[in-house]
């Protein structure tokens, strides 16, 4: 890490000034300043994994890893789920890395490590680079080839397909980019069994179709920041009205291929009424996102509401439904009737 | 005419050696971390040869 560019990122946040710290002085107050640069340094380091996009990887996986059939020892599918975790993060700097100038220009990202200073862009690709290599290699040790191999291909398509080639260059960027975000319950299944099989496809496809109602939710109201930073996301190519039709139709999409895992028998009447209730109340907010009071161009006139309120309902729908896959596997097929009472 | 590195500070030279200090500190720490790690899979393999 770039020790310039520490300190002055650190004087530009208005926290610790370095400079401020005598190198004479021995006493308490350098040790406070110790305990507070160390702990902003750790932070900065942990921005980069971008922790709030872990929990919903990392869940996914860990449902993967729960329906499989099949047994891991603790230890191992601790390691397993370690390592997708550690996985997504380096994506996560690596994109950091690549994207650092549309993230110095982008309200929401313009505080993020690289642009402030705090971090070296260099120092930043080479943390990515060592923990996606180290996150593949437990993957391998822990388990088996075929979870190494889909685990890198999910790195590989998150950095080289989605992050360099597909976001600036097509609104349909996080469509198939998305796929990106869909492999984590494949490489939990795949640790499990060592194959891939129809369930973790299925699984990879309602992540898929998830993906677009859910970021283009988020794209609406952050369309001025995308088009500032020039990212082709759809609202700012095709506009707020044609956004808001592609998410009604993804999401009309999303509900059916949810009920593919009760269709094929993989799964009982507690996931299917938990798919069919959730999607119908996916497809409520969606609806309410169509409906949206809006100007000629269709420019919201309630400031977002209905999107800002999807895209908050999107990251609860998956993991209930989700949630409700496990459950359904854990409790066992239970009959209609059973169900009625 | 070469540029010349730039001179600091003694208060400055003391703020990088420390930030130096703290991250070596937080690698070896890491890399414990990863050694106990490997130690556990490894054991685990050696009981379960079959996994």
């Amino acid at each position: 890490m770039n020790d310039t560019a520490t300190t002055a990122g650190a004087a530009n946040r208005g926290e610790l000034s370095p400079l401020s710290v005598s190198s004479a002085s021995g006493s308490s107050p350098s040790v406070t300043a110790d305990v507070l640069a160390s702990e902003s340094e750790l932070r900065d380091w942990i921005t980069l994994l971008k922790p709030r996009v872990l929990s919903l990887v990392v869940f996914t996986g860990l449902i993967g890893m729960v329906v499989a059939p099949g047994h891991l020892h603790p230890v191992l599918a601790f390691a397993a789920i370690l390592s997708i975790a550690v996985a997504a993060g380096a994506a996560g700097a690596i994109n950091m890395w690549f994207d650092r100038d549309i993230d110095a220009v982008m309200h929401r990202t313009r505080n993020r490590p690289i642009p402030t200073g705090r971090i070296a862009p260099e120092a930043a690709l080479g943390y990515g680079i060592f923990l996606a290599g180290a996150s593949v290699a437990v993957m391998y040790l822990a388990t088996n080839t075929a979870a190494a191999a889909v685990l890198a291909l999910s790195i590989g398509f998150y950095v080289f397909i989605y992050t360099m080639w597909l976001k600036r260059r097509t609104p349909q960027n996080i469509v198939i980019g998305g796929a990106a975000g869909a492999f984590p319950p494949v490489i939990g299944w795949a640790a499990v069994t060592g194959s891939v099989d129809l369930v973790p496809l299925l699984m990879f496809a309602i992540v898929f179709f998830w993906t677009p109602p859910h970021f283009w939710s988020l794209a609406l109201y952050a369309n001025a920041d995308y088009r500032r930073a020039g990212v082709p996301m759809l609202p700012v190519v095709a506009g707020a009205r044609e956004t808001r039709r592609q998410i009604v139709l993804y999401t009309l999409v999303l509900v059916p291929v949810t009920l593919a895992p009760w269709l094929i028998g993989f799964s009982g009447m507690v996931y299917a009424i938990s798919a069919l209730a959730l999607g119908g109340y996916f497809l409520a907010c969606v609806w309410r996102v169509a409906r949206d009071r809006q100007d000629a161009d269709g420019v919201s006139l309630t400031n977002d509401r209905p999107a800002r309120a999807a895209f908050k309902f999107s990251i609860l729908y998956l993991f209930l439904l989700f949630g409700a896959l496990a459950l359904d596997r854990l409790i066992g097929p239970i009959p209609f009737s059973q169900l009625l009472g | 005419m070469m540029d010349l590195p730039e001179k600091i500070g003694r208060a400055e030279s003391a703020e990088i050696g420390r930030r130096r200090k703290l991250r070596n500190w937080g690698l070896l720490l890491a890399l414990l971390a990863l050694s106990g790690l490997f130690y556990a899979v490894t054991i685990v393999k050696l009981m379960k040869p079959h996994l």
